[in-house]
């Protein structure tokens, strides 16, 4: 199973954590792929001690293009999925391992790891993730628990139905993105309940972001 | 009447300026021959018009019986939202393209390390 699997990590200055989150990736997984984003710091240097693939792009092009790249070198290798995950060691690699194992057993198009429990959230960020669910369920008529989860799972074979044109370095709407245009274009889409270590580097969203993000989940619905 | 007099001059200096700045961009090769004839028109035009304001607003109000400052005030909210338009389009369509050389650049460096 694993070897039809692409993991993509992408990477902006992680040289802190990427070590540890190759040593468990590489002890389930072969096939990894990491997309840095023109670190600055030794997160390349750290990479290059294992034995994974490394694209490094030459500006920071943002999550966005990075997921593209990775989707990019998937096909052609021709994998039959692609899995993301954050290079900031948030996600658990059993978790990686759980949405694996779901969209192979249940031949689903897209598995998206949603966070059990928002608890580790400050108030501000929980109440924009509640609004956030609640206008994506309203919209689209499907409960989707995270819409922006950076631990995901796609069939290459769905990309013309979740290709994403957000983009910019600034903001994080790929994953929502694609999620929307998966529910619009009914994809089948699974979701796994995962455990998030929360990361000291990623602070979210702005309240201007989630606004801007609102208007757009209702956009992508009807454009 | 003073006020008026001021506006002008400071009119005339900022479009002085700008056809300096138009100098230095036609030499530095960013304007070609044809950008450098037409803005260098439009700052010569306002400062006539900085000039002789009264030539305009008589020409106007006899022919059309409408106020200068009022069709300025339209032609210049229409001109800045068609610039901010075009020059956002052109924005969008560089940064798409040098995503994609940058994307591609970078996927050949990692498809010929495996290929060797």
């Amino acid at each position: 199973m694993k070897d039809e699997i692409l993991i993509a990590i992408l990477t902006f200055n992680e040289q802190d954590r990427i070590s540890d989150v190759l040593k468990e990736v590489s002890k389930s997984f072969k096939n990894i792929l990491v997309v840095d984003n023109n670190s600055t710091d030794n997160t390349v240097e750290n990479v290059n001690s294992y034995s994974v693939s490394l694209v490094k792009h030459r500006y920071n092009l943002g999550k966005s293009d990075s997921m593209k790249t990775a989707l990019e070198f998937a096909k052609i290798n021709n994998f039959e999925y692609v899995a993301y995950m954050d290079g900031d060691g948030q996600h658990k690699v059993q978790d990686l391992i759980n949405i694996s194992e779901k969209i192979v057993n249940n031949k689903s198009d897209l598995v998206i790891g949603y966070r059990k429990e928002l608890n580790n959230l400050n108030l501000q960020k929980k109440i924009g993730t509640i609004i956030l669910q609640n206008l994506f369920s309203f919209i689209y008529k499907k409960k989707i628990y995270d819409i922006q989860s950076g631990l995901r799972i796609i069939k290459l074979s769905i990309e013309d139905k979740i290709y994403w044109k957000s983009t910019g370095s600034k903001h994080y709407f790929a994953d929502a993105e694609i999620t929307c245009n998966a529910v619009k274009n009914k994809c089948i889409i699974d979701q796994v309940p995962i455990e998030t270590h929360a990361s000291e580097k990623y602070k979210g969203m702005h309240i201007l972001q989630g606004i801007y993000l609102c208007l757009m989940i209702i956009i992508w619905r009807f454009f | 009447m003073l006020i008026k007099t001021i506006l002008s001059i400071a009119s005339i200096l900022f479009s002085l300026m700008m056809i300096y700045i138009t100098l230095i961009n036609y030499k530095r090769e960013i304007l070609n021959k044809s950008d450098y004839f037409i803005w260098n028109t439009v700052w010569i035009g306002i400062i006539f018009i900085s000039i002789r304001p009264n030539i305009v607003d008589e020409y106007f109000n006899s022919n059309f019986k409408i106020d200068i400052f009022y069709i300025l005030s339209i032609i210049s909210i229409i001109t800045l939202v068609i610039l901010y338009y075009t020059n956002l389009i052109k924005i969008k369509i560089l940064e798409k393209k040098i995503n994609t050389i940058i994307r591609a650049e970078s996927l050949k460096d990692i498809l010929t390390k495996i290929k060797k």
